[in-house]
């Protein structure tokens, strides 16, 4: 049964950043473009910084911890998103401290190695990159995105394709989630798919997701859907 | 596999945003506007069914333990390349964006590790190969497990090469390789059996489940867009690397001053006071030198460190009066 | 309420999904503008394809279908469209934008309207189906009695002269379901409904249409149609649950008072 808290906490986290995005707060008002370019600016500053400056990446965190307070963000919310993804990103390169132990400083009799600084540091980095990337999105709307995409000269193709794959995510993982409930509940315990049922569970899905598009693709059609050629 | 911002420089990841852009236009392009049309409708529910099927745990018979499948596979073969690579795309942008899986600036590195090398090298190269001559459970499977195996090992070097150069690691690539890349093989071999036994089903149901071939006419791209594309982000990247490294920070300056006081002929009564307080409150703890002069910048960071430690909390604490203030004034919906 | 002008018309029309199989066999009908009408049948009978025939999503094999005048081809098809709002039974498949605002907005957007036409139009559409309080909430969350009604609106927002549904009742709670009654019952567009919910028909229609094997069986009013026993047998109809009798009091021959809601 992890399988089910997987599917019902995707949509969970989903609706409670959409429901942040959509209040009416300053940052929310902002143009969506600058957000998205003021978002990439900091991660791209923020990583340039070498490893063993860890004073100075310590300091980038003014920035998320100034805007969530400015936003109104709960803590709570972003806390739950922030700290076990902040691990498992560095997770490939948790072995700094093993590679790089050459001491670089003493603290109070306390040897700390390069590696424990630069460890640290990455720690630090993936902290602050993922609370201004959920920043952004608790601030903004998916259709905002998109609007601000289009501004930065994204393909009209590729944003209606955002906002159609965002539109469907909490359809698809409700469908697959009862299907799986439905098999597991006849299957005799385990939490995973037999390999006897990979082609046609999967398959099944697929099926009626094709279905889905078709009638999807009618919809969009009787109300004039159209894409030009555009750039 | 996704990875994350934090092992990235800029130069790299601009790159690889660039790359990515580069191929995502070649990618759109490459569909007729009629067809992408009506495909569109088929991209956007695939794409949300990745998403979902991402999540599915596949028990591997007689290990108990379970597998995930990554899709990109799967989605060249429903879809085709083209379609499938800007599906891919919003998916990881997606999970960049609202899950924490991978970040924005990772996001050209994670396209190209897992949709360019499957769908542009291991699908047109090994997979269409193999079932050229013919649709059939064992080329379906074969075509399959060999282009997920290939197509993943590909992208495993592609993380080690792009973590690698970002230098933001100490572990020797040579271990690395040797950590990633059988690890990878394993998970490839897994893809490459739950890609073709769903294939395998689709297949039988309708053969027209599976992406069929058309013909493409492409607006020509002009090749010197692409380098001046490529330089830019190039540059950039160089720049904006020379710049944040180089200006030395304001605090760590002044703390710089005020940790080798004895050398220097103190005035300035801020850094004065600094030290008095400092020998008062011993809030500074015992800190040393090493000689060497990478050592040493490493040494004053120190001080550096704890001070951005206490702006940090400094920042928590004004934040906090913000949030109680806002509580206090706004209303909104 | 009907007028004399024939707003809907299938005029010796032949279609099937494969060649050799024909679903229709020279169908003819009639659909007068301002009518509400039934289509009512057994899975399978024909309807859903009845409905696709009149927006051109799929076109007949023989014969013609009209729309306000317009005959239903490809150079009408824009024309045609834009006349007729249609309703899919499955609202998810119908609702593919992010927020309901967006689904709403989406055909005005597609026709190049000004964003003051779009939220003019927008917001006509949603208080015409009393949801103008959903304007900003996200499709996929709302109850099945609120996807629905925002699927009319999304049919209504593009002024159209008929109004097709596909199976509207299905999936809604009764209070839902009374909800949309209403709603439609107050909407002057021409109604054309296909439908499996008898008491819907009784409650809402001028007409209702049998179909059974991709013929039409019955065109009558609902009070003639359902005197006719033999139709409905026939075409493995049965009478609206409130016409049927009570059932409590009909159980085992006992007296027992009946429960009237």
């Amino acid at each position: 049964m992890r399988d089910m808290n997987r599917f019902v906490k995707s949509m969970f986290n989903l609706a409670e950043l959409e429901q942040l995005s959509r209040r009416k707060t300053m940052i929310n008002k902002w143009h969506p473009s600058i957000k998205i370019i003021i978002t990439f600016i900091y991660i791209l500053i923020l990583t340039s910084v070498d490893g063993y400056e860890l004073g100075k990446v310590l300091l980038f965190g003014v920035y998320p911890i100034l805007l969530l307070s400015i936003a109104d963000i709960p803590t709570r919310v972003i806390a739950s998103k922030l700290i076990i993804p902040a691990f498992i990103s560095i997770s490939l390169v948790a072995f700094n401290p093993l590679f790089d132990q050459e001491i670089v400083l003493v603290i109070n009799n306390i040897g700390i190695s390069g590696g424990v600084i630069s460890l640290c540091s990455l720690f630090s980095k993936s902290l602050f990159t993922i609370s201004a990337t959920l920043i952004l999105v608790s601030t903004t709307s998916i259709e905002k995105i998109g609007d601000g995409l289009r501004w930065l000269r994204i393909p009209k193709k590729l944003v209606i394709l955002l906002l159609l794959v965002y539109r469907y995510i909490g359809v698809l993982l409700d469908e697959v989630s009862k299907t799986i409930e439905a098999y597991q509940l006849r299957a005799n315990g385990g939490s995973g798919i037999h390999i006897s049922a990979w082609g046609s569970l999967v398959g099944q899905i697929i099926i009626r997701s094709i279905k889905r598009s078709e009638e999807i693709y009618n919809a969009m059609l009787l109300r004039g859907y159209h894409i030009g050629d555009e750039e | 596999m996704h990875m994350s911002d934090a092992l990235l420089t800029p130069v790299v990841g601009v790159t690889m945003l660039a790359t990515g852009s580069g191929t995502l236009g070649y990618s759109i392009r490459s569909i007729k506007s009629d067809i992408y049309e009506k495909r569109l409708p088929l991209m956007g529910v695939m794409g949300a069914f990745l998403f979902a099927a991402q999540m599915i745990n596949f028990s591997i018979p007689g290990t108990g333990s379970s597998g995930h499948i990554g899709g990109a596979l799967l989605l060249a073969i429903i879809l085709g390349p083209y379609a499938g690579f800007l599906t891919l795309a919003t998916v990881l942008f997606i999970q960049a964006l609202f899950f924490a899986d991978g970040g924005l600036l990772a996001l050209g590195c994670n396209l190209m590790n897992m949709g360019f090398f499957t769908i542009f090298l291991a699908y047109p190269y090994v997979y269409k190969k193999i079932v050229k001559n013919g649709l059939s459970k064992k080329t379906i499977m074969i075509g399959s497990i060999l282009t997920a195996i290939i197509g993943l090992q590909l992208g495993s070097l592609g993380v080690v090469l792009e973590t690698y150069l970002s230098g933001r690691t100490q572990l020797p690539i040579g271990l690395f390789l040797l950590f990633m890349q059988p690890i990878h093989l394993a998970i490839g071999f897994i893809e490459g059996i739950v890609t073709g036994i769903i294939v395998n089903y689709l297949y039988t149901q309708n053969p027209n489940y599976l992406f069929q071939d058309e013909v493409i006419k492409r607006k020509p791209i002009r090749r010197s867009n692409i380098a001046l594309i490529l330089l830019v982000a190039l540059v950039i990247g160089g720049m904006v690397s020379q710049y944040a490294s180089s200006n030395p920070d304001g605090l760590e300056w002044s703390i710089y001053k005020s940790a080798s006081a004895s050398e220097i002929n103190n005035d300035s009564s801020v850094i004065d006071w600094f030290n008095k307080t400092q020998e008062k409150l011993a809030i500074m703890p015992d800190y040393s030198f090493a000689d060497d002069g990478i050592k040493e910048s490493i040494g004053t960071s120190v001080s550096g460190i704890f001070g951005s430690l206490l702006t940090l909390c400094l920042t928590i604490l004004v934040g906090t009066i913000i949030r109680r203030k806002r509580r206090g004034n706004e209303r909104y919906e | 309420m009907m007028n004399k002008e024939v707003i809907v018309e299938f005029k010796e029309v032949s279609f099937g999904y494969d060649t050799t199989k024909m679903i229709f066999k020279d169908i003819d009908l009639k659909i007068y503008g301002g009518e509400t009408i039934a289509i009512v049948g057994a899975n399978g009978a024909g309807k859903s394809t009845l409905l696709k025939l009149i927006t051109g999503l799929v076109r007949p094999a023989k014969g013609i279908v009209y729309v306000d005048g317009y005959k239903v081809n490809n150079k009408n098809i824009r024309k045609v469209r834009k006349k007729v709002g249609y309703t899919f039974q499955d609202a998810d498949n119908q609702l593919f934008m992010p927020t309901v605002y967006e689904d709403v907005a989406f055909s005005a957007k597609q026709e190049g309207k000004s964003n003051e036409e779009v939220s003019i139009i927008v917001n006509k559409a949603l208080e015409q189906v009393d949801a103008l309080h959903l304007i900003e909430k996200p499709s996929y969350n709302l109850s099945g009695g609120e996807k629905r009604a925002i699927t009319i609106a999304t049919a209504l927002a593009s002024n159209p002269n008929v109004l097709i549904l596909d199976e509207p009742s299905v999936g809604l709670d009764p209070r839902a379901r009374r909800n949309l009654i209403r709603l439609l019952f107050n909407l002057k567009e021409t109604k054309i409904i296909a439908t499996h919910d008898m008491d819907l028909a009784l409650d809402l229609c001028d007409r209702i249409i049998v179909m059974y094997n991709g013929e039409i069986q019955g065109d009558d009013t609902p009070t003639e149609i359902f005197k006719d026993k033999e139709l409905l047998c026939n075409n493995h109809l049965e009478l609206p649950l409130r016409m049927q009798g009570c059932p409590i009091c009909s159980r085992k021959g006992e007296q027992v008072e009946s429960i009237i809601l």
